[in-house]
């Protein structure tokens, strides 16, 4: 017989993620590990760090489930506030837009000092700014593609990161 | 992302699904009934 959880509702956080081409279509990518956030299907986490050849070699191999206290893995979350800075954050490749949004967080769940690590998300809303990426795409027409996700999607007219946050304040 | 040190470890199962978002398709309508219709046409 499995254990009780220790709660029943979902912990909700934000993130930000790339907006990348797939497959004709427009979908969210994490922004450190190139995981693809797929429409309808919740991410589940692994350990990623553990499981580089490298780290094979080394003999620092541990297989465990993510998330683990002991480790760094598990999907990320954190509050608006701390987020939002990463939408500034230019990283090379193909990449349409950033997206920032908040996420429903559940299975099991690190709580740290300033957001969680968790083994299964979804995002719960999504905004999508002007963000000044190398894009033909304004950022009504990325937010239309990515109603695919089934959630609320909204496009804001903000180009500096505090206007951002503040409308999305205001659109929450 | 920088976000702190871990201070404990919960399981959390949601009794709604976090995936679906879509409002629940309305139930369908029934077909309002109709009335009764007499098996036997009645005598003059």
């Amino acid at each position: 017989m499995s254990a009780a959880p220790d709660y029943v509702e979902v912990v909700s956080g934000w993130r930000v993620w790339l907006v990348i081409r797939h497959e004709q279509s427009l979908r969210l990518q994490s922004v450190v590990y190139p995981t693809l956030w797929e429409p309808g299907r919740e991410v589940v986490a692994r350990c990623l760090r553990y499981c580089s050849p490298l780290a094979a070699r080394r003999g620092r191999h541990r297989v465990h489930a993510a998330p683990d206290l002991g480790c760094d893995c598990g999907i990320y979350a954190s509050t608006l506030d701390d987020v939002a800075r990463y939408l500034s954050e230019r990283r090379p490749g193909p990449v349409v837009a950033r997206a920032i949004g908040s996420v429903s967080l559940w299975g099991s769940v690190v709580q740290c000092e300033h957001g969680w690590r968790a083994s299964h998300s979804y995002p719960s809303s999504l905004f999508v700014s002007n963000s000044g990426d190398r894009s033909s795409l304004d950022a009504d027409q990325v937010a239309m593609a990515l109603s695919d996700y089934g959630v609320p999607v909204r496009s804001l007219r903000a180009y500096i990161c505090d206007e951002l946050v503040a409308g999305i304040r205001a659109a929450a | 992302m920088k976000i702190g040190k871990p201070q404990r470890i919960c399981t959390i199962e949601p009794v709604e699904d976090p995936v679906r978002h879509e409002e629940p398709p309305a139930e369908p309508r029934k077909a309002p009934s109709e009335p009764a219709v007499p098996e036997t046409t009645p005598s003059r």
